[in-house]
């Protein structure tokens, strides 16, 4: 049987590893909503449009007169604190546009004392409609500025909105065609409610406004340059500067490798860690530089002819100088 | 290493390395239950659906409907949303041209009603004549309606086929709509009828006149004039004043068709206003007499138009007021005495005061900035017309300045400060708020705040940013926002990587220096046990050995020909000895007794005599040569 050699396995092997860890750190990511996703799912398209600043509102601070921001497919129950952050941003005159489906944001909407909430169930189309029922064709808009040359917006497996308050501004609904999937078939039964729900609305409060949507995907990749959503997201924004909030985002373990990667990154980056790495290149190198031998000389001649004094020193001199020719060569 | 060695080796690497990347592409590519919520699906990987049948048949029968009852507005918005139903583009073809043939049919309708209903109005008026070119119209577009009709009819069949939809319900509908086109048909001939008995009816004239041709609105007219044929004037008969199109009173005329009325005009706001009158038969002068419509008579109306000036005093600040002044200005005192005036969503009066006002108005305090309407209106009243002016207030909150004072550098683990002072204005309460290094700092002040920092240990040093913001208390002040950076130090995170740094450097150093000590005395060392070695098989032939090598230097030198490591002492010799020529021998002497000297070991007394006068010989020959 022939030797097995382990070293080159063992080599191997970790360098499949690393590859494989910068790999996923380098590679797009999948995950719903991130900016740097530029797959169907992803928000890069959105990130690029309106040249999108991104943040943790428990965290860092923006100012509100002259933003806007984006609260989109939250995972994550709102914190006190962070519906505390955001009502002061409106109240401050912020715009506020939350996107959800799922209803999580009902927490924020109730603690803001607000008469609207999100139904959670999906709502289809089966007749208004891009490709399939899913993604519902919102026709019935209604006349804002926020709607100012929007003829129809593509949703994404959306809900509805439930209103009570009078005083909320209904901006859009679906078609009278619309249903509610309660039972999750994607086909509309006889005990589904049918439609027009209104699937946007628009509140003053305080010096702000606050819009919401009954659906998280209208600004993906994949969605967002269908029907008018381009000029509804234009419409939205005009010229204020635009954040997200991720502080209420549930991070898959890729996202969480990728940033722990990232802080490791920052870490290295510090000045103390590059000073001292220089330092102690420096100091290798150093280090295991070749020196020249210090040889002792000995005079060889005079301990010769110490031995032999009756040799010919001038001889031997030439014979040194002879040798010394010789090595040298 | 042996080929079959390495594919092996390699093989169990791509296996491995195949595993590991398995395992973590379940991180890259979280498993489904990972995702509790379906938020959306992937437009692209959708099949291409078709609408439910039962809502399409719902929305067409909802057209065919508008379209049966004349409500052609309304069929043209139900056309708009047609259109926008999703259909596959294999199938769009068929539905595109149904949808068409909606419109076309929507539209040929549609003009022909509107057709027959002026031809009917001109009947009406008498104006049969003009009325038969319209006529003629419609029945143009009734008759392109009824082809289209037909071609609707067989789209429909098709179209009801391919979308699998239940025929019998839209079928009535359609069915019903060449009965709508029939009916027209009917209504037509029957504008026609109109027309043609109009023929032989005796024809009417009516002529008015009204004084005087100018009045100042609200004021009264007096309209009178004469029905007559071309026989007789026609008494008894009830007739029509219009103004401006519209029914203002009736009145009979007398024995001698003549009739005469005063009317008091309504008070209108504009310069002239046009009146005429109408006669249409009834009963049974329908069958004797034809309609008429007489002269139309402009009248100019008088009326005073005020104007309203005005001027807002300061800025519309939210949470303050500001003044807004102005005057109405006209040639005649007012009649009333107040404006009404509306500003952000409330309305309120303002009192004039000789036809001038100045009244406070209160900006909301949460009113975003921005430009708002602010409107301004006089009522009607009699001769007076209304007036109204519009202005565009901008509400715009001041911005505050504030100077920054930050510290050039911040020691993590010790207290420093950032210092905020309003500059321009004075007790100005605000909240600020300092967002740095992760966490928040709020301070309420007035006039000046500052923020204690202590810059935690476990920060790495370098440039730190910071973003203040500061909210005013009071409404009319805008929120500020400053942002920098603070070079932060932390001698902890210096400290140990120089510490460690500076600890490996030194063993390092340390482990150098010592090799470098100790490698001479090695080399020393190897050489000395070198030596020893030879030395202990030959010590008594030391003197010879070096004798030998003294030789071979003189050798290499008089002959030119260098002892390569490689050759032994017998072929140093042979490859030198033609050279030597007659010092050939006395090196070959020292060759052999060195050669014995090395391997055997055994030299006589003798031999060693005869190398050591041989190397003289060769000693003193290598002197003269040199010499």
């Amino acid at each position: 049987m022939s030797k097995f050699n382990f070293n080159p396995i063992l080599f191997s092997v970790a360098l499949a590893i690393l590859f494989i860890l910068i790999a996923i750190a380098l590679l797009p990511a999948h995950e719903d909503f991130l900016i740097a996703n530029p797959y169907w799912n992803g928000l890069q398209t959105f990130s690029k449009t309106v040249d999108l600043n991104v943040i943790n509102i428990e965290h860092e601070m923006i100012i509100p007169e002259k933003t806007v921001l984006f609260l989109i497919g939250p995972s994550l129950n709102l914190t006190q604190n962070q519906i505390e952050m955001l009502r002061e941003y409106v109240m401050n005159g912020g715009e506020l546009v939350l996107m959800d489906e799922t209803g999580i944001i009902n927490a924020l909407l109730s603690n803001l004392g607000l008469g609207i909430s999100v139904d959670g169930n999906l709502m289809l189309d089966a007749l208004f409609y891009h490709r399939s029922w899913k993604l519902p064709r919102i026709i019935n808009i209604k006349e804002d500025e926020l709607t100012a040359g929007v003829e129809n917006i593509v949703l994404d497996l959306p809900s509805v909105l439930r209103v009570k308050d009078p005083n909320v501004k209904i901006i859009a609904y679906s078609s009278s065609f619309s249903f509610l999937d309660i039972n999750k078939d994607f086909k509309p039964s006889d005990d589904e409610p049918l439609g027009p729900f209104p699937v946007a609305a628009k509140i003053s409060y305080g010096k702000g406004v606050i819009l919401i949507f009954s659906d998280s995907s209208i600004f993906l990749n994949s969605i967002i340059n269908l029907g008018d959503n381009p000029r509804l997201l234009q419409n939205l924004v005009k010229d204020r500067s635009v954040y997200l909030d991720i502080s209420t985002w549930k991070l898959t373990p890729r996202e969480s490798y990728r940033n722990a990667l990232l802080s490791f990154y920052a870490i290295l980056s510090a000045p103390e860690f590059k000073y001292s790495l220089a330092l102690a290149i420096l100091a290798i190198i150093y280090a295991t530089k070749p020196r020249r031998k210090t040889k002792i000389e000995i005079d060889e001649i005079e301990e010769t002819l110490k031995k032999h004094p009756d040799w010919d020193g001038r001889i031997l001199k030439l014979l040194k100088e002879l040798r010394d020719r010789y090595t040298a060569k | 290493m042996k080929r079959k060695t390495l594919v092996k080796s390699f093989t169990i690497v791509a296996a491995i390395s195949i595993v590991i990347l398995l395992l973590f592409s379940s991180l890259i590519q979280p498993p489904i239950p990972f995702r509790a919520i379906l938020r959306h699906v992937d437009p692209s990987s959708e099949n291409k659906q078709f609408p439910f049948s039962l809502f399409l048949v719902f929305q067409i029968s909802e057209l065919l409907k508008s379209l049966i009852n004349g409500n052609f507005r309304d069929a043209s918005e139900k056309l708009k949303n047609l259109k926008n139903i999703s259909i596959p583009e294999e199938y769009r073809f068929i539905f595109n041209r149904f949808n068409e043939l909606l419109e076309e049919i929507s539209n040929q309708l549609n003009a022909t009603k509107y057709l027959l209903d002026q031809a009917e109005e001109l009947i009406i008026n008498g104006k049969s004549e003009d009325a038969r070119s319209l006529l003629n119209e419609a029945s143009l577009k009734l008759a392109s309606a009824n082809i289209t009709y037909i071609e609707l009819r067989v789209a429909f069949n098709e179209f009801a086929k391919t979308f699998g939809l239940p025929i019998d319900r839209l079928q009535k509908l359609i069915d019903r709509l060449g009965e709508v086109i029939n009916e027209y048909y009917d209504r037509l001939l029957r504008l026609f009828k109109m027309i043609q008995d109009q023929r032989l009816l005796e024809d009417t004239f009516l002529s008015i006149n009204v004084t005087p041709k100018t009045i100042w609105t609200g004021g009264n007219l007096e309209i009178s004039g004469t029905l007559y044929t071309n026989n007789t004037f026609l008494a008894n008969k009830t007739l029509e004043i219009l103004l401006d199109e519209s029914p203002l009173t009736k009145v009979l005329t007398n024995e001698r068709g003549e009739f005469k009325i005063k009317v008091k005009i309504p008070y209108i706001y504009k310069p002239s206003i046009i009146l005429k009158a109408r006669y249409i038969p009834t009963g049974f002068d329908s069958e004797i007499y034809k309609p008429t419509v007489s002269n139309n008579v402009t009248v100019k109306l008088l009326y005073i138009q005020p104007i309203i000036k005005v001027e807002t005093i300061g800025k519309a600040l939210p949470g303050k007021t500001f003044v807004l002044n102005g005057y109405v200005e006209t040639n005649r005192s007012l009649p009333y005495t107040s404006l009404l005036i509306s500003w952000t969503g409330t309305s309120l009066n303002a009192t004039l005061n000789e036809g001038k006002f100045s009244i406070e108005l209160y900006t909301p305090a949460n009113i975003p900035d921005g430009e708002y309407e602010l409107r301004i209106k006089a009522p009607p009243f009699e001769i007076f017309a209304p007036a109204e002016i519009t202005l565009l207030v901008r509400v715009e909150r001041i911005p505050l300045n504030f100077e920054i004072q930050q510290p050039g550098v911040i020691i993590a683990g010790l207290a420093s400060q950032i210092q905020i002072k309003l500059v321009d204005e004075e007790n100005v309460n605000f909240t600020a708020r300092l967002s740095f290094m992760d966490q928040i700092y709020t301070v309420n002040a007035s006039t000046q705040a500052s923020f204690n920092l202590v810059a935690p240990l476990t920060v790495l040093s370098g440039y730190h940013h910071y973003k203040i913001t500061i909210f005013p208390s009071l409404p009319w002040y805008k929120s500020s926002e400053f942002e920098g950076s603070i070079l932060v130090i932390n001698p902890l995170t210096i400290l140990v990587p120089i510490i460690i740094s500076s600890v490996m450097t030194f063993e390092l150093l340390k482990r150098k220096r010592k090799k470098i000590i100790e490698e001479p005395y090695q080399e020393q060392k190897v050489s000395e046990q070198a030596i020893t070695r030879v030395y202990s098989e030959t010590s008594k032939f030391k003197e010879l050995i070096d004798l030998y090598w003294q030789a071979v230097a003189i050798v290499s030198e008089i002959t030119s020909i260098e002892m390569k490591p490689s050759m032994t002492l017998r072929e140093y010799l042979e490859f030198t000895g033609p050279k030597l020529k007659e010092l050939k021998k006395a090196f070959e002497i020292i060759t052999i007794a060195t050669e014995k000297a090395i391997y055997a070991p055994l030299v006589l007394n003798e031999e060693i005599e005869a190398t050591m006068k041989a190397f003289e010989e060769l000693k003193v020959m290598y002197v003269k040569v040199q010499l």
